[in-house]
């Protein structure tokens, strides 16, 4: 017949129980942060995505500067795009290119880098930035 | 105590793979955003290049004088002299966009009727590079009215042009000097340009580079003297350049095979200038090649070329199942025989002594292609059973008993019926053209640029 728990079975479950516990508990909030993090990464790149889809329709003279919420299910995220022109300095004769440098040649288009933020998690830092250039030639698609 | 410890060990167990998986997720998800910001790299090294062909276009293309005698005006040896290259290399007047942490580079492949362009991006993350490259085909912006034709007459006929004998789908436009078009046609919109309009201006340029380029090859010490042959068993000569002269006496023969039913032969891409003829045959596939020659270049039995730029002096001929994709300049003719294929996107530019190029699509022949027979002599044929995907473009004559779908553009149509200009007895269907479907570089009045064909790996 089998016999009851005595209480120093019990508590030395309990021991085991409280130290395993912390490992547990801690394992289990990194698990839910690392799938948030993945989460949030993947958003970030679709949304980048969508806004490169967007640029690409967008004739190169028209880029502006942009903040804008996008959801995605229930998340938020805010979109920064940034337009760095390539203008021509009429002063020097060349064309500059905001924030680069200068370049040799005035028929370099324009470059855009978006970056998508997470508000709810940390609204100063950027979840993702992407950077790409957008030709200056009219492309027939 | 020993199920208290269980429950345990399978709660750490379920934890430690929930761990694993989502740190996975996380890791798959960087890398992912990796690899998209080295393909907005190659995009933006793909940008650059299509900025710098156009602004070298804008500087070597004229504006034309307006004739619609079909043939082509010749631009000037200091526009040819300014882009000796014909637009060909690598492209470095661009930067990295603000903020990125990657390279990337882009290089324009000869030609000058479509451009092909490879560009590669390229991100480090870890101890990794992620590389993403895209081989594009650039051609030139269509002008969908210029283009919204299945038969388009330039020549004024009288009696005007007899379309009974034929099946058209589309508009039929014809020139007219004087009162309205007959019935269910169309006067041409474009009577200053004429059908110049469908015809690059870059072609004068391009021979011109090409001719002297073979002319300066002949001359070098490391040029092979006469003819040979090259297959699996005999392999090429080293370097990027093969050139064979016969230092004027002869003509040097260069025969690239292997033989059917074996394994496909595929060396490497080179240029190869030769002094005579070319010959391409068997089970041989050339990617990207160059063949410059001063004889006639020929693919045979079942031969590949893709992504190529063939230039002949006394023509081209692909039969048997030859396979072409890419561009043809060729001087008198041009023939598309048996069951030959060209796959798109390709241009050919034919032309001849006094105009006359001829051009023929016989056979069970299938081409998508965007063709332009130069001058006022020219003839341009669609035998029975031959199909054309595309533009077909004569300065002279075309005739077709086979199918065109897409556009045909010609001087004069001709059907054999004497001096009677009819349309044949072939079909024009403009409504089957492949929205795809590439236009040359520089045509007059394009506005811009086209990706013809585009691919990521």
């Amino acid at each position: 017949m089998r016999r009851g728990y005595t209480l120093v079975e019990v508590m030395m479950a309990m021991g085991l129980l409280m130290i395993l516990t912390t490992p547990l508990a801690w394992m289990t909030i990194q698990t839910a942060n690392g799938k948030a993090r993945a989460r949030r990464i993947d958003d970030a790149t679709c949304l980048v995505r969508e806004d490169w889809g967007l640029v690409r329709l967008t004739a190169p003279k028209l880029l502006r500067d942009t903040v804008y919420p996008r959801k995605i299910g229930d998340h938020e995220y805010l979109l920064v795009r940034r337009v760095f022109d390539t203008v021509p300095d009429p002063a020097t004769a060349t064309a500059v290119i905001g924030q680069v440098g200068t370049v040799a040649a005035p028929t370099v288009g324009p470059s855009v880098r978006a970056c998508v933020l997470d508000p709810a998690d940390d609204p100063d830092d950027s979840v993702r930035c992407f950077g790409w250039r957008v030709p200056l030639t009219e492309i027939q698609r | 105590m020993p199920w208290v410890l269980t429950g345990m060990g399978l709660s750490m167990l379920v934890a430690t793979l929930a761990w694993n998986r989502a740190w996975t997720h996380r890791e798959r998800a960087a890398i992912l955003s990796a690899r998209w910001q080295a393909q907005l790299l190659a995009e933006s090294a793909l940008a650059c290049a299509e900025d710098e062909l156009w602004a070298r276009r804008s500087a070597v293309v004229r504006p034309d004088t307006g004739r619609d005698s079909g043939k082509v005006r010749e631009l000037g040896r200091d526009a040819a002299d300014s882009v000796p290259d014909g637009g060909a290399g690598v492209v470095d007047s661009c930067p990295v966009p603000p903020g990125v942490h990657g390279t990337m580079s882009a290089e324009i492949g000869e030609g000058a009727l479509l451009a092909p362009v490879s560009a590669v991006g390229t991100v480090r993350f870890g101890r990794r590079d992620e590389v993403r490259s895209i081989r594009a085909v650039l051609g030139g912006s269509i002008d969908r009215e210029l283009f919204d034709v299945a038969v388009s007459q330039w020549t004024t006929t009288t009696p005007p042009l007899d379309i009974s004998s034929s099946y058209i789908v589309g508009n039929i436009r014809v020139r007219v000097d004087a009162g309205s078009p007959p019935s269910g046609m169309f006067a041409q919109p474009r009577a200053r340009l004429g059908i110049t309009a469908y015809v690059p201006e870059s072609k004068a340029l391009d021979t011109t580079v090409l001719q002297s380029r073979l002319k300066e090859a002949f001359r070098r010490p490391d040029a092979l003297l006469g003819s040979a042959w090259y297959g699996p068993s005999r392999a090429l000569p080293r370097g990027h350049e093969v050139v064979h002269t016969s230092f004027g006496k002869g003509a040097s023969i260069v025969v690239l095979e292997a033989s059917r039913g074996g394994a496909v032969w595929s060396p490497p891409a080179r240029t190869l200038l030769v002094e005579g003829d070319v010959t391409v045959r068997g089970d041989v596939l050339l990617e990207g090649w160059t063949i410059l020659a001063r004889g006639q270049v020929s693919l045979e039995r079942g031969a590949r070329l893709r992504n190529g730029l063939v230039y002949a002096e006394r023509g081209v001929v692909l039969m048997d199942d030859a396979e072409f994709q890419g561009q043809i300049l060729s001087f008198r003719a041009f023939s598309v025989l048996d069951k030959s294929r060209i796959l798109g996107p390709s241009v050919a530019l034919c032309w001849g002594s006094d105009s006359s190029a001829r051009v023929l699509f016989e056979g069970d022949s299938r081409s998508k292609v965007y063709l332009v027979a130069l001058g006022g002599g020219s003839t341009v044929e669609v035998a029975r059973g031959a199909l054309v995907e595309g533009v077909l473009v004569s300065g002279g004559t075309l005739k077709n008993s086979g199918r065109i779908h897409g556009a045909a553009v010609a001087g004069r149509f001709d059907c054999g019926r004497g001096a009677t200009s009819c349309t044949g007895w072939g079909e024009y269907d403009r409504s089957k053209l492949p929205p795809d479907f590439a236009i040359p570089l520089g045509l007059p009045g394009s506005k811009g640029l086209r990706v013809a064909a585009w691919e990521v790996r």
